[in-house]
């Protein structure tokens, strides 16, 4: 099924304007009560998690509205082993610095370990039967995971993105995505950051040089173009 | 202990063993439309005299073309890798290059700062490399870009490695 292109900056999104469910993908990024729950990793380090939390609502709409159109819908998880052998030293040891120990004991379980429950979606924006989890080891859900794969496998070449944190997983998955080819947008109130202007520069690092890693839309814009609203 | 003096947010690097062996300088090299840095020059000779590996790391656009050409600084590197995206690991034998010669110490320079840089960085850093970004021998487009870009870096205790400036780096190799 074809939708209109979606208002978007810099330019309308998709470029091709092939909004197509076929082709196009909703990634849904660490949406986990590490990151946005409280006593998880995030809260641990001391962040306002309203900050973090502020994208579940709309990021439940757009997951309504794609699910009943038949997008395909992908969520991401960041966690280790609970041995900890997929975790680099150095990250290991930043954490515990800033009093937020990988693997250490908190109230969400075991900080970033698969398994635990700081490591699960949090309920809002849950994972339902069939839609694929990627759990990933680093910031980027493309470097050492089958992501790219599962988009191949289905066809899809076009992507939106959801989920936390902007600058950081959000953005490195938005460029290894734009790298690979993937046609990005990035839904600006579905996502946030432990830094509200880090959030902001990150928006506009996607629109430099005529939408250097893709586009930037308000939820409201896509779900108009769905017909959702 | 060795470290760069003055790294934010944490004395690089992380385990104090700063040695020349283990460092290699990344040169990223995006489409710059200020063309090549002197900054960048210095400080490749400096690291490349102590026994540090220069590796100049082109990025270009992907998929879509931004009309602009890609500029490389001059640093006489040992090495040039050619990547196929601002990623300077994607599609490239950067990660090759640094492994075979026993390089996990990277310093990061060039242009620019928020885009191959930073996603180079990004890229190292969840590979297990260990990052200093060179702020004073980066360009970016913009100053606000720019201190989003560093701050990016030093959140979370140092998310991606840690931020610092050329004249230390020189100072302590």
């Amino acid at each position: 099924m074809r939708y209109q292109t979606v208002p978007a900056e810099p330019y309308d999104w998709p470029f091709d304007g092939a909004l197509d469910s076929a082709t196009t993908a909703l990634i849904c990024i660490d949406w986990q009560a590490d990151f946005c729950g409280p006593g998880g990793y995030v809260d641990m380090m001391g962040y306002d998690l309203s900050l973090t939390r502020a994208g579940l609502e709309p990021t439940a709409a757009v997951l309504d509205a794609a699910r009943a159109r038949g997008f395909l819908v992908i969520h991401t998880r960041e966690g280790h082993r609970p041995d900890l052998s997929d975790c680099p030293p150095n990250k290991l040891w930043r954490s515990r610095r800033i009093g937020a120990g990988i693997g250490d004991p908190g109230p969400c379980g075991r900080i970033l370990v698969r398994g635990e429950p700081g490591w699960e979606i949090v309920p809002e924006v849950a994972p339902i039967d069939g839609e694929p989890i990627v759990d990933k080891p680093g910031k980027g859900a493309f470097y050492a995971t089958d992501l790219d794969l599962l988009l191949r496998t289905h066809g899809i070449t076009h992507l939106i993105l959801t989920g936390i944190t902007t600058d950081v997983c959000v953005h490195t998955t938005m460029r290894e995505a734009n790298d690979r080819g993937y046609e990005c947008l990035l839904l600006t109130d579905c996502t946030g950051a432990t830094d509200k202007g880090n959030y902001e520069a990150a928006v506009k690092m996607v629109t430099m040089q005529g939408g250097v890693f893709g586009a930037v839309a308000p939820s409201s814009a896509l779900l108009t173009s769905l017909g959702a609203r | 202990m060795t470290t760069i003096p003055g790294t934010t947010p944490y004395p690089w690097p992380w385990h104090g063993r700063l040695d020349p062996a283990r460092v290699a300088l990344l040169a990223v090299a995006c489409p710059d439309p200020t063309g090549p840095d002197q900054d960048v020059e210095a400080l490749a000779a400096r690291v490349r005299d102590r026994g540090g590996l220069i590796v100049s790391v082109r990025v270009r656009a992907p998929y879509r073309k931004t009309g602009l050409d890609v500029a490389a600084p001059p640093t006489h590197p040992h090495h040039v890798v050619r990547a196929s995206g601002w990623d300077g690991f994607h599609g490239s034998d950067l990660d090759d290059v640094l492994r075979t010669a026993g390089r996990d110490l990277l310093l990061i320079a060039g242009c620019c700062l928020e885009l191959g840089a930073h996603s180079t960085m990004r890229a190292a850093n969840d590979r297990g490399y260990e990052c200093l970004l060179v702020a004073d021998a980066c360009a970016a487009a913009s100053e606000e870009l720019r201190q989003a870009a560093l701050s990016t870096i030093e959140m979370s205790g140092g998310i991606f490695g840690a931020v610092g400036s050329r004249t230390a780096v020189m100072e302590k190799l």
